[in-house]
């Protein structure tokens, strides 16, 4: 893959998984290593067809082709979900820990206020 | 739709909501809580830039050092509804000028000051693809990563 950074990676996963096809395929290639033959055996389209939808998870690096004599075989490769996971945990820790300072100085400010007006009184 | 991409948390403030609210737009305030936020992650916190225009269709900069290089983040306001809501988009790199990740932040008041709630929703390209996704994309990650174990 080239340039993978983690938005062009969560880019192509979003786009490889918004086809009934593609997600049908990951969903088969869960259950183990496949064949690209057999892979395509259920699907009313032809093996062109699939072997374009299967280009294309292989482009997000959702799956992985490796080669066996004359076989082709594919395996699912989760590691570009990953990435989409620990970008949300990320922005999530993110605005957390923004919104528990925030309130800290808040807090702060509270607590001066309270203590100038201690004095006056 | 039924399953959103989108970061999200909340935090009960002691403050109104009116406060939250201003301390959001104010360049000094915003300066101190960044700091300590970024700190609070495990990085220098040593901020350059805070811009903020604070009216719709007006922008904001911030960016802090790391490790010698300047981090940005910049964005537009999309809607300023005091002490209510504010929405922005929020960018961090040229890259995503085009189709920019979206944050909301809602106010709502509480029995004791007030409920702040963040929503960052993938850019909007994204959540195209989501929508299209019938079961949801998250539903389909979860299903996927529970066949593997």
């Amino acid at each position: 893959m080239t340039s993978s950074t983690p938005e062009r990676l969560l880019d192509d996963a979003f786009v490889a998984l918004a086809d009934p096809t593609r997600r049908e395929i990951l969903r088969r290639l869960a259950a183990g290593e496949a064949r690209v033959t057999v892979l395509a055996a259920p699907f009313a389209i032809s093996l062109n067809s699939v072997s374009k939808h299967i280009k294309l998870l292989e482009r997000a690096g959702l799956v992985v082709r490796r080669k066996v004599g004359r076989e082709h075989l594919l395996r699912f490769q989760p590691n570009a979900l990953r990435e989409a996971r620990e970008w949300i945990a990320k922005l999530e820790a993110f605005w957390k820990a923004g919104l528990a300072e925030l309130d800290e100085l808040l807090t702060k400010e509270d607590e001066s206020r309270e203590s100038s007006d201690g004095r006056k009184g | 739709m039924d399953a959103k991409v989108e970061a999200r948390v909340s935090h009960q403030f002691k403050a109104s909501p009116e406060r939250v609210y201003d301390a959001w737009l104010d360049p000094n305030k915003c300066r101190v809580w960044m700091a300590s936020s970024l700190q609070s992650m495990g990085l220098a916190g040593d901020i350059r830039r805070i811009e903020i225009d604070a009216r719709v269709g007006g922008r904001f900069f911030f960016s802090d050092m790391r490790n010698g290089v300047e981090a940005c983040h910049w964005g537009t306001y999309l809607e300023l509804d005091r002490p209510r809501k504010i929405v922005f988009t929020w960018i961090v790199d040229a890259s995503g000028e085009a189709d920019p990740s979206k944050v909301t932040l809602t106010i709502e008041p509480a029995a004791e000051g007030c409920v702040a709630t963040m929503v960052h929703e993938m850019d909007e390209q994204w959540k195209d693809y989501v929508a299209r996704t019938e079961n949801g994309w998250l539903r389909m990650l979860q299903s996927v990563e529970q066949q593997l174990h």
